[in-house]
C-alpha cells in the first residue's frame, strides 16, 4: 500500500491504459427468480399439491407430503405472495438456514456492487493494480458511476491541478488556492460569531422577521461580527476571483445555515451552487486553520495504490463484517415455530456466579468480540474473598479477567491465601497485646532485608482487615497501650486512615489510648504531621494571649453579676404579686384604699384586682370599686363573683 | 334500506310560533335582572347577550330547517322529480332560499344592533336598542310566515311518502284507472291499498314487499293514467309517470279486457303506445286482467287484432289474470320477478362486478382420492324421525278422501274417537230425558260403585246384621222402667219450679259484701312457691312475671302503619267507637240542635259577606290587588325586562 | 335442517358452541334461550352439554372435535375437564393438548375423516389430532389465510369455505377433503364462516343475521332438508348474483 498524489506522473501512468470499477462479487445470490406462474399438473391426477407443485402416486405419499417442512415453507411463501420453491432448493436452503419458518426477511439485492469504502472509490487499471481515491472528485453526488465519465474525469483531474479550498466554521475561515501541492494564495482569520449558550437560538430569532431580537451587548457584538465576517470573506474571495476561476475544483466546507449563507446567500452569492466544480469535503475536518487546510488538500489529492487485490478485498471484507456486526446487534431473534421446543439446559444463576473464572464457558458475545481484544497488565485489586458479583462488572473488565492466564492466576491465588493467614496471625498478636510475639514476627519478616528500616515501616503500616484498619488502628481499638507505644516507636504512621476516614487516634474514645498518642506527639513533635493524624498537641500561650483571656473572664463575670441582679428583682416582684393574689377580696380592697390614701402623698404601686399585675401609670378598668388591668380580667372577676354581687 | 327517509324532519312552526319560541327561549335562558346603577359595561353586555342569544337561536333553527329538507339536486332523480310534481320545484326552492336570506338578514340585524349597543349610554337606551333588535328579527320572521306554513305542509307530506328504494328490485304496476292494479298488489303483498269500484281510488304511490327466490321485491302501485299529453296530466297521474320514468324496474301494464273500467280496449292500447317510451330498456309484461269476465280467447276478432302487435313483440309477454278468482296471479308475479331477475343479472354480468363472486357460484365436487368410504354419520333416531315425517306426508288426508268421494263426501268426525271402541263410536246418546240433561247424571264409575255396594250388602245380609233379636221384659225391669219415667217427670217439675223461684231483680251481691280482694300477685306466687320448696331463683324474667297491666294508658305506643297487628293489642289501641267531631262534647240532643243551628248561622254569614256560593266556595276575587304589588320600579317587571 | 340462533344478541354462534355428530357443547350464557334451541333439536339423539373452557364461554373457538374425540387447550381447568368427561359419551376421547396456538377451533377444521390445520401447528399436536380424532391431517391455508378453522366449516357431507377462496384452491381442498365444497358467507356477508355457524351431518345452526340466500346455500352444500349441492350452481345462481352485488 503506497500513496501517491493525483498530480504525480505515476498516477497518470496508473490510469492511462484504461481503468474500471472494482466490483465485489456477491455470493448470496438467490438463484433464478421465476415469475409467479400458474402451475398446471401434467397429468389429470387428483393427488396434487398446488403449493409445492408436485404430484403424488398414492395417498400415503400425499399424506406424508403434507407433513413436510417443505410444504409448510411453501404455504408460508404463498401467503406472502412469493414464489414457492422446489424440494431440492428447499433442502439446500434448510442446510444453511436454521429457521425455515420463512419469516426472516430476504436480503436486499444491491444492484450496486462497485467497491466504495468511506467515500473512496476503488478502481482497477488494465494491469490489475488497484487504487483508491475520493469519489467526490470524479462524480456528482447522485450521478451514476459509469466508465466513460470515469476516464475523462481522471484525465481532467490530473491535468488541471489548480484547486481552491475554502473552509468556514465557528467564525474561523481558512481559504487557499493550490497549484499542485504548492500554495499560491491563502488567508485565515477569525471573528467572534459564536456565543456559547443562547447564541444559536438568538441567531435563529434574528432570522425570523418580526420576532423578538436579543438586545444584549453580546448579541449585538455577534451580529456585528457576523456582518464583518461575511464582508471580509466576500472581499477576500472577490480578490481571488481570477485564481478561483482558473481552478478546476472548488472544495469547501461550510456546515450550518449561517456558513452556507456566507458562501451561497446574499444578493450576489460568492459561489454558484450549480457550479460543477463545487465539491464538499468528504471526511471529517477540524477547526479551519492553515494547517488543516493543508491536511485536507493532501488527503484529497492522495491516491492509495494497493499491491494486490487480496489486500483490497481484505479491507473491504473487514468493513463489511464490521457493518454487518453492527447490524446483527439490532436484529431480533426469530422464534422457530417449526422446531419442537426442547428444554435447553441452562445453568442456574447461582451456579454461574460461584463458578471459577477459568472454567467459565465462553458465550457467543465473547466469541464475536474476540477480534479486537486488548490485553493489559492492569492488576485488579481485590481480595478473592470479596469477589464482586459477576454481573456488576463491565464487559471489558470481565474480558480482561478472563484473559489472564491460568498459571498466573493460580500463583496469585496461593499468594493471597498465604497473605491472609499471616494477616490473621498478626491481627491476633495486636489485639491480644503480645508485644513480644509481634516484635518477633516483624523481625522474622523483615529479616535478611538490606534496608531494614524502610521495610519495617512498610510492614508496620500494613493494612490488616477489609475496612482498611492498620496495625495501629487495631491496637487502638483493642486498647493495647503497649502495642501502640511499640508500633509508634517502630515508625507506624498515625496519619493513615481506614475506610471510615478515621485515623488511629480518632477511631477510639478511650482516654488512656489517646493519652499515649498525645504523649508520643509531645515527645516526637517532628516525626509526623499530627494535625493530619488528628492528635491535638498542647500549645504554649504567650503573655498577650493570657492577658486577653483574663480580661475576657473578668468581663464575663461582671455580666453574670448584672444578670443575677435583674433576675432577683424580677423574682421579688413575682413574690409580691403572689402575695397580693393570695389576699382575700376584702383585704385587697382594704389595701387598695390604703394605697389610695397613700397615693395622695406619694406614688404607690396599684395592682390589678384579679391577676395582681402592676397597673400604676396605666388607666385602669374599674368595676364596683375594684381596678383591673384589662377587660378580660374584669370579665373574669365579674363572672366568678356574680353570685356575691347579686 | 332506508336510503331516503324523510320522516325525521323536525316540525316547522308557524311564524308566530317561531317568534314565540325564540323570544321565550331568550327570556328563559338569559339573565333577567339588571339595575340602573350597574356599570354601563355590565348593562351593555347584559343586553348584548340577549341579542346575540336570540340571533343564535334564530340562526340555528333556520339552518336546521335548511339542512333537514332534502336538496333537490342531491336526492335520486326519482325523488327529485316526484317532489317537483308534488310540491312544485320552484316554490320549494324559493321557500328555502327565502329562509336562507331571512337567516342572513337576522344575522345582519344582530350585528348592527350589537354595534349600536356599544354606544348605549344608559340602561334605558340599551333596553330600547335590544327591543328594537328583537323586534326587527321578529318582523323578518313574520314575513316568512307563508314559507314556513308551506314547508310544514311539505314536511307532513314528505313524511307520509312511501319509502321507496330506487335501487332495489322493483315491480311497477301501471295502467288505466280501475283496471285492478291495487287488487293485484293486495294479492301479492301485504300493502293493503284501498280498493273501490271507481276510478282514481289510488291517488298516490303505494309500496308493498313480496318474496321470491329468497329475495325481497318492492312492488309499487301507481295511480291510474289517462291517455292525454304530458302537459295535461294532473299531479296524480304525474306521480305514476315519474315512477315509470326513473325507476329501473319491471313494468306490469294492466289491460282490462272486459272494458268495465270505462275505457275501451283500443283506448288502453293507445295509452300503452303513447307511454311506451317510458318502458324502454325495462322488462315489460302486459297483464290482461279480469279474465273471469272475458277471456283472451273469447275476444272478437277485431279486438284480437288490436292485441296482435303486442303479442308479436318478442320483448313483451302477455299474460292473463283474474284478481277475483286468483287465476294467474302467481304466474304473473313469478313471471315479472323472473324477468326482472334475469334482466338485472344480465346487466350485472356485463359489468366487472361479477368476477369477484364467480368462485361463490360454484360447487366443487371432489374427485375420489382413494377408495376409502366416508359415509355421513347420522344417528338412527334422526333417520327414523325423517321416515316418520315422510310417512305422515303419505297418509291419506281428508282432502284426498274428499276428492275421492266427490259430492258424496260427508265429514266424518266420529272416526277420530280413538278411545271409544269402533262399534260404539257411532252410537247416538240422548241429551235431554224428561227435562233433565243426561250429561249431568253421568257418573263414569256408576256401575262399579253399584256392584261394590251390592256385594257389601250381600255380605251384611249373610252375616245376619239385619236380624232383630227378641227382647223379653221381666217384672223387675218393667218396674224399673215405670220408676224411671216417674223420676223424669219429677225432675222436670223441680226444674221448672226453680226457674220460677229464681226470677227476682234483686242484686246478686248484697251491698254489704266487701269488695273482692285481688290478691294474686307475682310476689305472692314467688313466696308461696318458695315456701312450698320450689326453687324460684332465676325467675326474674319468667313468663309469669309478665302480667298484663290493667291500665289502658300503660299500653304500648300504637304504631299506625303496622300491618301485622296482633288481635289483642288492636282491641286495646283502637277506640271502640269514636264520637263524630260535631258531637264531641255535646251533652244531649237539645244541645246538639243548638250547636248545629249556630254553626249554620256562622257559615251563612261568612258566605254572604264574600258573595260565595257556599261553604266549599274558595274563590278569591283579585289574587294580586294592584295596590299591594305595584311599586316604584319602572323599566318592566322583575321577571321581564 | 338449518336453524337461526342468537347468543345473547350475538350472531357469532360458532364461537359459543361446538357441534359434532356425537355431542354438542354450548357456552354458558346469561339465559338458557341459546342452550334450549340446541336442546330441543338435538337432546334426543346426542348429549347437549353446558361447557366452559378455562372459564371462557368461547368454547367453539378454543376446542376442536368430531365424532371420535374432543381436544381442548391446555388452559382448561381440571374441573371443566372432569365435567366434560362425565357428560361426553364414553366412546368420545377427550384430551387436553399443549399447543402454542391455543385457539384450537381457529387453527383446526375437521370432520370425522379429514382435518385441515394451521401450517405452524406443532408436530406433536398434529399427531394427537390424527390419533384422537381419527383423521387424516393436512396443513393448509384457506384464501391466503392460516386460520383454517375460522374460515371453513366441514361436515361429512359438505364444506363451506371463505368467500374469497379461488376456484383452483377450492378444487384442491375438495379433493383433499373428499367433500363437495362451496365458498360462501354467513350472517349477512361475514367471512368468518366458522364463527357464524355450526353444523353436523343432519342439522346446522346459523347466526340470526344470516339471510335466506345464505341459509339456502348452507342447506344445499351440507345436504340438509333433501337439498343438493348442485342447486347452488343451477337454481340459486341468479339469486346469488343478485344478492351479492
Amino acid at each position: 500500500m503506497n500513496q501517491i498524489r493525483i498530480f504525480d506522473e505515476s498516477f497518470e501512468a496508473a490510469f492511462k491504459n484504461g481503468v474500471q470499477f472494482l466490483k465485489i462479487s456477491t455470493e448470496d445470490d438467490n438463484g433464478s427468480r421465476e415469475p409467479l406462474t400458474k402451475w398446471a399438473p401434467s397429468s389429470t391426477s387428483k393427488l396434487i399439491c398446488s403449493y409445492c407443485k408436485t404430484e403424488f402416486d398414492d395417498v400415503v405419499q400425499q399424506r406424508e407430503h403434507y407433513k413436510l417442512d417443505w410444504h409448510r415453507y411453501n404455504l408460508k411463501q404463498n401467503l406472502r405472495v412469493k414464489p414457492t420453491i422446489t424440494e431440492e432448493d428447499f433442502n439446500e436452503k434448510a442446510d444453511d438456514v436454521s429457521s425455515i419458518s420463512g419469516s426472516d426477511s430476504e436480503k436486499e439485492d444491491s444492484s450496486e456492487n462497485i467497491a466504495i469504502l468511506r467515500g473512496r472509490l476503488f478502481l482497477k487499471n488494465s494491469e490489475g493494480v488497484v487504487f483508491s481515491l475520493y469519489r467526490c472528485l470524479l462524480f456528482e453526488k447522485k450521478e451514476e458511476l459509469c466508465d466513460e465519465i470515469l476516464l475523462k474525469g481522471l484525465e481532467k483531474l490530473h491535468r488541471n491541478n489548480q484547486w481552491t479550498l475554502l473552509m468556514l466554521g465557528g467564525g474561523h475561515f481558512a481559504g487557499g488556492v493550490f497549484q499542485g501541492s504548492t500554495i499560491i494564495l491563502h488567508k485565515t482569520f477569525h471573528a467572534y460569531v459564536i456565543r456559547s449558550g443562547q447564541g444559536s437560538s438568538q441567531r435563529s430569532m434574528d432570522n425570523r422577521s418580526g420576532s423578538f431580537q436579543a438586545k444584549s451587548a453580546g448579541a449585538s457584538l455577534r451580529r456585528y461580527n457576523e456582518l464583518a465576517l461575511t464582508q471580509h470573506i466576500h472581499d477576500i474571495v472577490r480578490a481571488w476571483k481570477k485564481e478561483i476561476d482558473n481552478s478546476s475544483l472548488i472544495v469547501y466546507r461550510a456546515a450550518g445555515s449561517f456558513n452556507q449563507f456566507v458562501f451561497f446567500g446574499g444578493k450576489a452569492p460568492l459561489l454558484d451552487r450549480s457550479d460543477s466544480r463545487l465539491k464538499t469535503i468528504p471526511f471529517v475536518t477540524k477547526r479551519p486553520t492553515f494547517a488543516e487546510l493543508k491536511r485536507v488538500h493532501t488527503l484529497l489529492t492522495t491516491v492509495t495504490m494497493y499491491e494486490s487485490f487480496d489486500q483490497v478485498s481484505g479491507i473491504l471484507k473487514q468493513e463489511a463484517t464490521d457493518s454487518s456486526l453492527k447490524r446483527s446487534k439490532k436484529k431480533t431473534t426469530n422464534i422457530d415455530r417449526a422446531k419442537s421446543r426442547e428444554n435447553v439446559e441452562r445453568p442456574s444463576p447461582i451456579n454461574d456466579s460461584s463458578m471459577d473464572d477459568d472454567v467459565r464457558v465462553p458465550n457467543d458475545s465473547d466469541e464475536n468480540l474476540e477480534v479486537d481484544l486488548i490485553f493489559s497488565d492492569q492488576e485488579i485489586s481485590m481480595s478473592s474473598v470479596l469477589q464482586p458479583f459477576e454481573d456488576s462488572l463491565t464487559v471489558e473488565e470481565r474480558r480482561q479477567r478472563k484473559k489472564k492466564s491460568k498459571k498466573d492466576k493460580l500463583k496469585h491465588k496461593r499468594q493471597i491465601k498465604e497473605d491472609l493467614t499471616r494477616k490473621k496471625q498478626l491481627y491476633d498478636f495486636v489485639s491480644s497485646g503480645h508485644v513480644q510475639n509481634l516484635e518477633n514476627h516483624l523481625k522474622e519478616r523483615g529479616g535478611g532485608h538490606v534496608h531494614m528500616e524502610i521495610h519495617n515501616i512498610a510492614l508496620v503500616n500494613e493494612v490488616l482487615d477489609d475496612v482498611g484498619n492498620t496495625l495501629l488502628h487495631v491496637a487502638a481499638l483493642h486498647q493495647q497501650l503497649e502495642v501502640i507505644r511499640f508500633l509508634l516507636e517502630k515508625g507506624a504512621d498515625p496519619c493513615l486512615r481506614n475506610q471510615k476516614q478515621q485515623t488511629a487516634y480518632s477511631c477510639t474514645q478511650n482516654n488512656n489510648v489517646r493519652k499515649i498518642f498525645k504523649n508520643f506527639a509531645q515527645e516526637f513533635p517532628e516525626r509526623h504531621n499530627y494535625t493530619k493524624a488528628q492528635i491535638p498537641v498542647p500549645v504554649e500561650l504567650t503573655e498577650e494571649q493570657l492577658n486577653r483571656r483574663n480580661a475576657q473572664r473578668k468581663l464575663k463575670k461582671e455580666k453574670d453579676k448584672e444578670k443575677k441582679k435583674i433576675t432577683q428583682l424580677i423574682q421579688q416582684e413575682e413574690c409580691e404579686k403572689q402575695r397580693y393574689l393570695n389576699l382575700s377580696d376584702r383585704e385587697k380592697r382594704a389595701l387598695a384604699a390604703e394605697r389610695r390614701i397613700l397615693s395622695t402623698n406619694g406614688s404607690v404601686v396599684s395592682r390589678c384586682f384579679l391577676c395582681g399585675t402592676d397597673i400604676s401609670g396605666k388607666v385602669p378598668f374599674e368595676y364596683s370599686g375594684n381596678r383591673f388591668c384589662s377587660i378580660d380580667c374584669l370579665k373574669a372577676h365579674r363572672l366568678s363573683n356574680s353570685v356575691i354581687l347579686s | 334500506m332506508s336510503l331516503y327517509n324523510f320522516k325525521k324532519i323536525a316540525v316547522v312552526p308557524t311564524a308566530k310560533d317561531f317568534i314565540d319560541i325564540m323570544l321565550s327561549k331568550t327570556q328563559r335562558k338569559t339573565p333577567t335582572v339588571v339595575h340602573k346603577h350597574y356599570k354601563i359595561s355590565r348593562i351593555r353586555s347584559f343586553y348584548m347577550r340577549k341579542i346575540k342569544y336570540t340571533q343564535q337561536n334564530f340562526h340555528d333553527r333556520l339552518s336546521q330547517i335548511l339542512t333537514e329538507f332534502p336538496k333537490l339536486d342531491d336526492v335520486h332523480p326519482f325523488y327529485a322529480d316526484l317532489m317537483n310534481v308534488l310540491y312544485d320545484k320552484d316554490h320549494y326552492k324559493l321557500a328555502l332560499g327565502q329562509l336562507n336570506t331571512a337567516k342572513h338578514l337576522i344575522d345582519n340585524v344582530s350585528r348592527d344592533y350589537l354595534r349600536l349597543l356599544k354606544y348605549g349610554d344608559s340602561l334605558y337606551r340599551c333596553k330600547q336598542l335590544k327591543r328594537a333588535a328583537l323586534g326587527r328579527m321578529a318582523t323578518i320572521m313574520k314575513r316568512q310566515g307563508a314559507n314556513l306554513t308551506y314547508l310544514e305542509q311539505v314536511r307532513q307530506h314528505l313524511a307520509r311518502l312511501p319509502s321507496i328504494d330506487p335501487y332495489t328490485r322493483t315491480i311497477i304496476i301501471c295502467g288505466f284507472p280501475n283496471v285492478g292494479k291495487s287488487s293485484f298488489i293486495n294479492k301479492i303483498t301485504r300493502a293493503d291499498v284501498e280498493v273501490q269500484p271507481y276510478a282514481f281510488t289510488t291517488k298516490s304511490l303505494y309500496v308493498g314487499h313480496t318474496d321470491y327466490k329468497y329475495l325481497r321485491w318492492q312492488v309499487i302501485d301507481t295511480p291510474g293514467i289517462l291517455d292525454h299529453p304530458l302537459e295535461e296530466r294532473n299531479v296524480i297521474e304525474m306521480q305514476a309517470v315519474t315512477a315509470l320514468a326513473h325507476l329501473r324496474a319491471c313494468v306490469l301494464y294492466f289491460l282490462d279486457l272486459s272494458e268495465q273500467c270505462g275505457h275501451l280496449l283500443d283506448e288502453q292500447i293507445k295509452l300503452y303506445e303513447s307511454i311506451k317510451p317510458l318502458f324502454a330498456n325495462k322488462p315489460l309484461i302486459i297483464v290482461a286482467n279480469k279474465t273471469d269476465i272475458v277471456k283472451l280467447d273469447d275476444l272478437t276478432s277485431e279486438r284480437k287484432a288490436l292485441l296482435k302487435d303486442i303479442e308479436e313483440d318478442p320483448n313483451v309477454a302477455l299474460l292473463e289474470m283474474s284478481t277475483i278468482t286468483d287465476f294467474g296471479v302467481m304466474e304473473v308475479k313469478s313471471a315479472a320477478c323472473e324477468k326482472l331477475l334475469t334482466y338485472r343479472v344480465d346487466q350485472k354480468m356485463r359489468t366487472k362486478k361479477v368476477d369477484g363472486i364467480l368462485n361463490r357460484l360454484h360447487v366443487t365436487i371432489p374427485e375420489p382420492r382413494d377408495n376409502v368410504e366416508r359415509p355421513p354419520c347420522i344417528p338412527d333416531s334422526i333417520l327414523m324421525k325423517k321416515q316418520q315425517l315422510a310417512d305422515k306426508r303419505k297418509r291419506k288426508l281428508e282432502r284426498d278422501i274428499e276428492l275421492e268421494e266427490g259430492d258424496d263426501y260427508v265429514l266424518d268426525r266420529n272416526k277420530h274417537y280413538v278411545e271409544i271402541p269402533e262399534e260404539e263410536r257411532y252410537d247416538i246418546i240422548p241429551e235431554i230425558w224428561e227435562g233433565h240433561n243426561v250429561a249431568d247424571y253421568i257418573d263414569p264409575d256408576i256401575f262399579q260403585k253399584l256392584e261394590e255396594l251390592e256385594r257389601e250388602e250381600e255380605v251384611r245380609e249373610q252375616s245376619g246384621m239385619y236380624i232383630v233379636p227378641k227382647i223379653e221384659l221381666d217384672d223387675t225391669l218393667r218396674e224399673i222402667k215405670a220408676l224411671a219415667i216417674k223420676i223424669r217427670e219429677k225432675k222436670f217439675i223441680l226444674k221448672d219450679e226453680a226457674r220460677v223461684n229464681k226470677q227476682s231483680n234483686k242484686p246478686k251481691l248484697p251491698r254489704t259484701v266487701a269488695a273482692k280482694i285481688r290478691n294474686r300477685s307475682v310476689t305472692r306466687l314467688r313466696s308461696e312457691m318458695t315456701e312450698l320448696g320450689v326453687d324460684m331463683t332465676d325467675t326474674d324474667n319468667a313468663h309469669f312475671t309478665k302480667t298484663k297491666s290493667r291500665s289502658r294508658s300503660a299500653g304500648p305506643v300504637a304504631k299506625r302503619m303496622k300491618m301485622d297487628v296482633d288481635k289483642r293489642s288492636e282491641s286495646k289501641n283502637r277506640s271502640v267507637s269514636r264520637t263524630p267531631r260535631n258531637e264531641l262534647g255535646v251533652k244531649d240532643v237539645a244541645m246538639q240542635r243548638r250547636v248545629s243551628k249556630l254553626a249554620h248561622l256562622a257559615i251563612s254569614k261568612k258566605v254572604r259577606k264574600y258573595g260565595l256560593k257556599g261553604e266549599a266556595d274558595r274563590f278569591i276575587g283579585t289574587k294580586k290587588p294592584k295596590h299591594l304589588f305595584a311599586g316604584k320600579r319602572g323599566i318592566g317587571k322583575t321577571e321581564r325586562r | 335442517m338449518a336453524f337461526r340462533v342468537q347468543f345473547e344478541n350475538n350472531n357469532e354462534i360458532g364461537v359459543f358452541s361446538k357441534l359434532t355428530n356425537s355431542y354438542c357443547l354450548v357456552g354458558i350464557g346469561g339465559s338458557e334461550n341459546f342452550y334450549s334451541t340446541f336442546e330441543s333439536e338435538l337432546s334426543e339423539t346426542i348429549p347437549v352439554i353446558h361447557a366452559s373452557l378455562a372459564g371462557c364461554r368461547i368454547i367453539g373457538r378454543m376446542s376442536v372435535g368430531n365424532k371420535h374425540g374432543l381436544l381442548v387447550p391446555n388452559s382448561t381447568f381440571d374441573t371443566e375437564l372432569q365435567h366434560l368427561r362425565n357428560s361426553l359419551p364414553d366412546k368420545v376421547k377427550l384430551q387436553r393438548i399443549e399447543e402454542r396456538l391455543s385457539a384450537l377451533g381457529n387453527v383446526v377444521a375437521c370432520n370425522d375423516y379429514v382435518a385441515l390445520v394451521h401450517p405452524d401447528i406443532d408436530r406433536e399436536t398434529e399427531e394427537i389430532i390424527a390419533d384422537t380424532l381419527n383423521v387424516e391431517v393436512f396443513r393448509q391455508t384457506i384464501a391466503n389465510n392460516v386460520l383454517v378453522g375460522s374460515y371453513s366449516v366441514l361436515s361429512n357431507r359438505g364444506a363451506l369455505v371463505h368467500p374469497n377462496t379461488p376456484l383452483s384452491d377450492q378444487q384442491e381442498l375438495s379433493t383433499l377433503l373428499q367433500l363437495p365444497l362451496a365458498a360462501g358467507t354467513v350472517n349477512r356477508g361475514s367471512n368468518a364462516v366458522a364463527a357464524g355457524m355450526v353444523v353436523n351431518d343432519w342439522c346446522a345452526f346459523t347466526g340470526m343475521d344470516t339471510t335466506s340466500t345464505e341459509v339456502t346455500v348452507i342447506e344445499s352444500i351440507f345436504r340438509l332438508n333433501d337439498a343438493v349441492p348442485s342447486a347452488i350452481t343451477s337454481s340459486m345462481r341468479a339469486t346469488l348474483i343478485e344478492s351479492m352485488t
